[in-house]
């Protein structure tokens, strides 16, 4: 596996205990720092690869190989596990998944494809310490304050409260909410605020590499624009590996630096389609031709795919 | 206070009607008073007895309180066991239902016979009647887990116990107030079954007791001590509701009341 790749997907297959791929022969390779974006059909098999990655599913085949670096945020004295997130910063871990599938998975039914769901299982990276997840549903705990759920990562981890606050403050601020919004209810907030908040907890952790399922899907399009510009601050800033999986073209377009279009059952990707635009990005980039001409070009391929 | 009236009138005023109903259908058709007992009998009766019948309600109070947290406590407890293992659910669960289905009338003599007459055998059958609801809905509220919150906790690497402890308890809340709301009103009627049986101690005993006693010597402290033990169920019962809707504010879903913008 070359040095630069983050993740590097050969030939990943899924299927499900039913008998049914969800997933067949995908190639990806994502080369630290960039930002890719998914699109396809619903129902395509692009959530599935994602969670792949993330390593809430195990592929049923083929070679799966993330590299990313351990945690920021060593463990406490009092810490669980001593040892583990003690290494140095950047050491690359690498987790690699070759046609394994344990007994459990057989056993396994496609729409909870995970029924035992806590950590551990034979082969399963369950999430890499770096590696962090944005839902479609803002997947807050309702009885937390916001606070209590951007804090949620580093409290698992064992991290001290004090750091956790600092950390929160900070992840707070990078996605633009205010300091009193710390004590609302999830109830309490819009729901571009509720996403804001996820992206925070996602943040929190200092993510080598973010998975972004369809996070605003469920918003109108104003908020969705101007979420997509937030995001792409925040990665200019950054520069974490960002895998964004939507199905709007636009959207797509406008935020990373190649789009993968992947085709309806079984899913595969069948398009690589670079975006040459400059960063950084404004919104004034949509109303440009050549952006129109890319999402017109995107689109095509998704009909196709999607045939 | 408009409001408070429209609400409270109307059973206020049938309350009223059937008091009356009663009165007049005892003195017209001239029944017996160790048949039923007027209204003012039943008053009087209470009055003179007022510091046995005081006695008895705290006791039967006191019983009934001790069996319904200790189902709420162990209740608790065995549904956590439940939600970490489909085994000792699928094994379990079956016996948790004989329990439930097993009359407790015809429970409560045996529980007299392996532990004796007294408090904790009283303790004992109202704790046993008002535990199912709490173990039935506490599980069902841990199993109900949204799958994406469960990926959630993976993906940091949430160890079992962090899910337990901050996942599914939590989640499971609601849900242990909606069992504890039938489980508080089952705890009074437990407490009252076990003072039929174990409840002829000493001089001091229960409304159980006072009822089982009112069938051979007087109606009206018959009625007396069912009135009594009706209005300790509906408080036991109005108090878990209210504690139970305070804690609610604190856990309703985001989902639900859900909106996009701003």
């Amino acid at each position: 596996m070359p040095q630069d790749l983050c993740v590097n997907a050969i030939g990943v297959e899924m299927r499900f205990a039913s008998g049914q791929l969800g997933v067949r022969d995908a190639n990806l390779a994502v080369s630290h720092g960039e930002l890719i974006s998914m699109v396809g059909p619903s129902g395509c098999g692009k959530s599935t690869l994602l969670r792949m990655i993330a390593g809430l599913m195990l592929p049923t085949g083929g070679e799966l190989k993330v590299s990313v670096a351990t945690s920021p945020f060593p463990l406490g004295e009092g810490g669980r596990r001593p040892g583990e997130g003690r290494q140095a910063i950047d050491v690359a871990r690498e987790f690699s998944t070759r046609h394994q599938r344990s007994a459990r998975e057989k056993t396994k039914t496609p729409l909870v494809p995970h029924p035992s769901p806590l950590p551990g299982g034979e082969g399963i990276a369950t999430g890499d310490p770096r590696v962090a997840f944005v839902f479609q549903d803002s997947n807050l705990l309702p009885w937390r304050s916001v606070f209590d759920n951007i804090r949620l990562p580093l409290e698992l981890r064992g991290v001290s409260f004090a750091e956790q606050q600092v950390a929160v403050n900070n992840s707070l601020q990078l996605v633009g909410l205010k300091p009193d919004d710390a004590v609302k209810r999830p109830r309490m907030l819009s729901g571009g605020m509720r996403m804001r908040v996820s992206l925070a907890r996602a943040l929190v952790t200092h993510p080598e590499l973010l998975l972004l399922d369809e996070p605003f899907a469920a918003l109108d399009d104003l908020l969705r624009q101007q979420l997509n510009e937030e995001l792409l601050r925040i990665w200019t800033e950054q520069r974490w590996t960002g895998i964004f999986v939507t199905h709007n073209v636009s959207e797509a377009v406008f935020l990373s630096q190649r789009v993968l279009v992947m085709s309806n059952s079984p899913g595969t990707l069948v398009a690589d389609i670079a975006v040459p635009f400059e960063h950084p990005r404004n919104v004034e980039l949509r109303s440009t031709l050549e952006f129109a001409k890319l999402t017109g070009e995107v689109s095509r391929c998704l009909r196709e795919a999607a045939q | 206070m408009n409001r408070v009236v429209k609400v409270a009138l109307p059973p206020a005023v049938l309350f009223v009607l059937v008091i009356a109903a009663w009165h007049y259908v005892v003195m017209g058709f001239g029944i017996k008073a160790f048949l039923v007992p007027k209204p003012s009998g039943v008053l009087q009766a209470a009055v003179e007895n007022c510091s046995e019948l005081l006695t008895a309600i705290g006791l039967t109070a006191g019983a009934a309180l001790c069996g319904f947290v200790s189902s709420l406590l162990i209740g608790s407890l065995t549904a956590c066991v439940f939600s970490q293992s489909r085994m000792i659910r699928s094994s379990c669960y079956p016996y948790a239902i004989f329990l439930q289905t097993v009359p407790i009338v015809a429970v409560a003599p045996i529980i007299v016979v392996w532990f004796g007459a007294g408090f904790h055998s009283i303790v004992l059958v109202s704790f046993m009647i008002s535990l199912f609801p709490i173990v039935t809905n506490v599980t069902a509220g841990m199993l109900a887990v949204d799958p994406d919150l469960l990926d959630l906790f993976r993906l940091y690497r949430g160890t079992r116990w962090q899910v337990l402890w901050k996942l599914r308890l939590p989640h499971s809340v609601p849900f242990l107030v909606a069992g504890a709301r039938t489980s508080s009103g089952m705890a009074v009627v437990g407490a009252i079954v076990g003072e039929f049986f174990a409840g002829n101690l000493a001089e001091r005993h229960g409304l159980g007791y006072m009822i089982l006693q009112g069938t051979q010597f007087s109606t009206a402290k018959l009625f007396a001590a069912v009135i009594a033990s009706t209005l300790l169920g509906i408080a036991i019962f109005g108090a878990s509701t209210l504690i139970g809707s305070s804690v609610l504010s604190r856990w309703s879903d985001p989902k639900g009341s859900g909106h996009s913008g701003g």
